[in-house]
This record gives structure tokens, sequence and C-alpha cells, in this order.
């Protein structure tokens, strides 16, 4: 069982894990895609950090380092989930490809999410309301539908529709463009 | 790795279909082969997965910033305790809460849990049928110049200043400005947080200036005022007696009979007050041994003994917890040692939290024969967002969270043991604590979010 760090994190170290959660959820949900681990993972992530936190040096990039302590956990709770023969939504091959691929990625999941705040500004309240009960409260999509009044096909298409045009957004803002 | 021509947009289909419980095996197997066979599929995929990541942050964090309970269709359908109190607003009505000056946290219109609904349709009923009075609603803002009347229960008005009010039945009241209010009836409690001064209570014989503060008010049917201050110090402003203001300090009280007369020094006394200055600290509802700490025992739990009920401190309030914050659970459900103690939890978002210390203190070692075993429940108008019970991570968490200056005694076995239950309900605002306190203090730190519309 883990044990309370025997050091009180510094004001530095607390900031950096905070400006890094974006990016180290980012990164564990890529590894691992939508479910459970992703989120044990993180939080794995988040512990051990916190335990070990004397051993960061806030000379150096903070990111980095949380990101191949991730790497760690996202591979630990693979390795647990096949001795529980647990199934997980990607195949172990697949999610230590998918830890390669979303390492390539990690510098920029912070820039993604800066354009993403922007363009979220042009939902609608309605559309937000949507999005937020699925993404942020994990209501199931028949939930989120009968609040809607939609049928549950109609709700898929509007969600990925809007997931796309977030996407977009982000895509052209990424590009230099900065208009969504 | 070889790439096999896949279709972007049945990628996306899949992924989406993936967060979803009805994911079938067959569908799984298919994202998994896709992922396998292409570069670009897994670049795509990684792409849409962290954006989803990022989507899920960034509108929690919009929620947990917002102050107001914003009219929400989907909140709106589920049947939670605080809907009961529902009825029809006028639109109009609502943008005018919308830009209002406070908002109504909390009724307490019962006698116990179980009959909670129906003291609280009384109260609402009164409220709606009295003259001059807005429609109230847990979460609906007011503004200046709006009444709020009411004959039982109690009610808990948050000001933008971070100002808390609690006033109990039967009562009138209005707010006046986003730092003042006048009070006609009533017996209240005001507790002015941090370094907030100058909040103005006017009632029909004095005018009640704060000086950073917590203070309760009784005004009888016949005007009358009786005023207590608990923490700090207020100055009273005489409204027509013509004397000059008068300073009040902590431990003080005075008692004003007419319009016309001076105030007179009465014996300190604040057990008429202790319902309200419970309901200023969110704490909604309290069974079995246990009790909210009187104002002069707030700040030192070390000093503090109770053989008979467990105490619980309210301790800092709107303390920024940053993401990654540790404490040793989060989640619904029933924790015992050794598993549901031990563990860690990282908060997978910034926190704006309450902090609350529940303590057993005999005092001294509680013998075989002595009630060793206290259980009680509380319940709160905010979710609990965090527990702490062990030693450690109460004792690094003391600066953050406690009190300045709190006294912590010289307890040395905090936290809790092999005996002892701590539990919380599913919708995370009734905490149950069993303590068994053969060995020395038991204390555990609870965190409650300090919006009313946190998102859970």
């Amino acid at each position: 069982m883990l044990e309370p760090a025997n050091h009180i994190p510094s004001e530095a170290f607390i900031l950096a894990l905070t400006a890094s959660q974006t990016a180290l959820r980012g990164f564990c949900q890529a590894s691992l895609g939508h479910g459970e681990e992703a989120k044990e993972a993180l939080q794995r992530t988040s512990i051990v950090l916190w335990k070990k936190c004397e051993k960061w040096n806030p000379e150096t990039e903070f990111l980095r380092w949380a990101i191949s302590v991730a790497k760690f956990e996202v591979l630990g709770v693979i390795r647990d989930r096949k001795r529980d023969k647990k199934r997980m939504v990607f195949a172990s091959d697949v999610v230590e490809l998918m830890v390669d691929e979303a390492s390539e990625i990690v510098d920029v999941i912070s820039d993604r999410a800066t354009a993403l705040e922007a363009c979220m500004q042009l939902l609608s309240d309605r559309n937000r309301e949507a999005l937020s009960a699925y993404y942020v409260h994990g209501r199931s999509i028949q939930d989120v539908a009968a609040a809607q009044g939609k049928g549950i096909s109609a709700l898929k298409v509007m969600l990925l529709r809007l997931r796309r045009k977030l996407g977009e957004c982000v895509e052209r803002r990424l590009a230099g463009g900065g208009v969504a | 790795m070889s790439s096999h021509p896949f279709q972007r947009e049945r990628l996306e289909e899949l992924l989406f279909a993936s967060a979803n419980e009805t994911f079938s095996e067959e569908e799984r197997e298919e994202l998994n082969a896709m992922l396998r066979g292409s570069e670009a599929a897994r670049s795509l995929a990684v792409q849409f997965l962290s954006l989803d990541a990022a989507l899920a942050d960034s509108l929690g964090a919009s929620e947990a910033a917002s102050l107001y309970v914003k009219k929400n269709s989907i909140a709106k359908n589920e049947k939670s305790f605080h809907n009961v109190l529902r009825f029809p607003l006028r639109q109009e009505a609502w943008l005018a809460a919308a830009a209002a000056a406070v908002i109504l946290c909390g009724w307490l219109g019962w006698r116990s849990f179980s009959s909670y609904p129906d003291a609280v349709v009384e109260a609402v009923s009164f409220v709606q049928h009295a003259s001059r009075s807005t429609a109230l609603e847990v979460g609906v803002g007011f503004k200046p110049g709006d009444w709020i009347r009411f004959e039982k229960g109690r009610a808990a008005v948050r000001f933008e200043t971070g100002v808390k009010l609690a006033v109990e039945g039967p009562a009138d009241f209005q707010i006046v400005s986003n730092n003042g209010a006048r009070m006609t009836r009533g017996r209240a409690t005001i507790r002015v947080p941090g370094k907030i001064k100058g909040f103005m209570l006017d009632t029909p014989a004095e005018r009640i200036v704060d000086l950073g503060t917590s203070f309760g008010v009784n005004i009888e049917q016949n005007g009358a005022t009786s005023v207590a201050v608990f923490e700090g110090s207020v100055e009273l402003r005489g409204r027509q007696h013509g004397s000059g203001p008068q300073h009040l300090s902590a431990g003080e009280s005075v008692r004003v009979d007419g319009n016309l007369v001076a105030p007179s020094d009465i014996p300190y006394d604040v057990s008429d007050y202790l319902p309200t200055w419970q309901t200023s600290f969110g704490v909604e509802a309290i069974e079995g041994a246990m009790r909210v700490a009187e104002p002069s025992e707030r700040a030192m739990p070390g000093k503090a003994v109770d053989r008979n009920r467990l105490l619980i401190f309210p301790e800092r309030e709107s303390v920024q917890l940053p993401s990654g914050f540790v404490v040793n659970a989060t989640e619904p459900g029933e924790y015992r040692f050794p598993n549901g103690l031990k563990q860690l939890v990282a908060l997978q978002s910034p926190m704006v939290v309450d902090s609350y210390l529940v303590q057993f203190n005999p005092g001294q070692s509680v013998t075989a024969e002595s009630p060793h075993r206290f259980s009680g429940t509380l319940k709160f108008d905010r979710p609990v967002v965090g527990l702490l019970f062990r030693a450690l991570m109460l004792d690094e968490s003391d600066a953050m969270l406690g009190l300045p200056a709190a006294d912590f005694g010289d307890i040395f076995r905090r936290g809790i043991n092999a005996s002892d239950d701590v539990s919380l309900s599913i919708d995370r605002r009734t905490l149950t604590v069993s303590f068994d306190v053969i060995n020395g203090v038991d204390q555990i730190r609870v965190l409650v979010a300090s919006n009313p519309s946190a998102p859970y």
C-alpha cells in the first residue's frame, strides 16, 4: 500500500503539477483510451509525482519528468489488467503503440488545450450542457438524450459533429490563423 | 509497422463509442485492428483522445469556477432534494436573479432528515404567498431590495463578498446591497470571513457595522434587539437613541429595548445562536453524538474536550487546492481499516474547498467501563470532495487547511484506526462517522466544495 510523501511539496512543484494536469490526462487517455484505466494511470502518476516531489529540480522541465513517470504507470496499469484478465478498450500491444505515439505530441497538448478554450466560446449553452453531461459528469448517451429531448442516434450524431467542429477549430488555430 | 488505409470517420465513431457501456466486443476488435494497422490511425486517435481529455478538463473547470447555479435542464430532471424547492420563475425574474448580489444557498426547515421535505414545503409555501417577497429557490440570486420572509426553519444567504448570513425563522430581512442587509425580525448569525470588513446590518434599533468578525443578532417581535459578538468586533451605531458609536468585542453582548434607549450590557450567552452558527458553516443537520464547536472552541481543537460527543471544527474557507493534491478518499463509500483508510488519491482538478476537522477528544484516557463508541451523521449543503484519515496527512495539511494560529494542542495520535468507520453517501452530502476511542483522540479532516454549485 502506498504511503504518504515524506516531504511537503513546494509551491513551485504544486504549480507545475497543476499546470501539467491537462497534458498528463491527455497522455494517459491517448495511451489507454476511454475508460477507468486512463483515470487509474493518471491517479497513480499524480501520487508517484507527489511522493517524489523532492526529486524534481525546479530548474528542469517538469512535464518531461512527469511524462516519464506517466509512461511507467500506464504500462503498470496494463500489466495489472493483464494479470487480472480484465478487458480494456485497447489491447495491451496497442497500448504500447499508443504510448509511443502519445509521447510524440505531449509538447503540443497544452497548446491544443489553449486553442480548445477559445473554440469552446463558440458553443451554445445547450451544446455545452450536452458535452458537459457526457464528458464531465459521465452520463450515459441515453440519459443525455432524454434530458435534451433527442433520440439516442440523433444525440450521438450531434455530439460527434460538435467534437469534429471543435477539432477542426483547434487545428485551424494551431495552423497559425487563430481564426475559429 | 505497416500502414493500412482506414476510414477517418469510422475511426472517430469507434473512438467516440468506446466511452460508452454499449461498446461491443466486435467494435473493440475493429478499433484495435485499425490502430495496429496504421500509424496515421494512431496519430489521429491520439489527437482525438487527448482533445477529449482537454474538453473534459475545460468543461469541468468552467463549471467549478461558476458562482451561480445556472438553469440546467439536465440537473432539473434529477429528483435531488434541492429540486423539491423549485417552483416556476418567470423569465424576467431569472434574469434579475442572474445579476443579483447574493445567493440563497440552503434551506433548513426540518426537524430531522426524515421530516425534511415536508418542512421545506411549509417554508417555501409561506414565502411564496407573502407580500413583497421574492420567489425562493436554492441557488437563486437576489438583488438589492428583495425581501426574504419565512415562519419556520433556517435559511443561509451568501453574499458576493463572502459574508454568510444564517437566519432562523420567523424572520423578515431585506438584501440592501452586496455588503449589507436589513432585518426586522428573527435570529441570525453573521460571519464576515477573511479580510472583508464593513458589512452593515440594519435593525430597528441599531446599525451594526462589522469590523472583521462573526456575531449574532436577535430581533424580537416588539423590536427589542440583542447582539452578541463571537469573534473580532463590531460597532453599534444607534439609529435614534442619540448615543455615540459603541465598540463591542468578542465575548460581549448587549440588548436594546427600544429605539430611544441606549444599549445595556447583558450576560454573553451563545446557546440561542448555535443553530444559526451551525447553518452559517453549511452544516444542514446533525444526528447522533455530534455537535459543531462553539465560537470559543473553534480555534482550539487541541483544548476542546467533550466526553460525550464528536466535535466538528469549521476551519479555513475557500482554500484553493491544486490538482494533484493528495487526500485519502474522494469518492462516496465506506472507509474502514486497513485498506479503506490507507489509500491515497490525488485530486483530478483544482478545487476550492472549506475544511472541517471532526474530532473526539475526551480529555483523558477512556476506561473500559466508560462509553467508547460515538457515532454521528452530519449533512452538508455542498458536496464533500475529499477526506483525510491519517495522522501524517492531517499533520501535513494543518498549515494549509487549519485556522491561522489554531491550537492543535499536544494530540499525538491523530487520524483514525482499526475500530473506526467513515462513510460518505452517494450524493456526497451526508457523512457518517463512528469512532471507537479507547486509544486517545480521533480526528479526520473533511473537505467540502466551497461553491454550492460544484459539479457533483
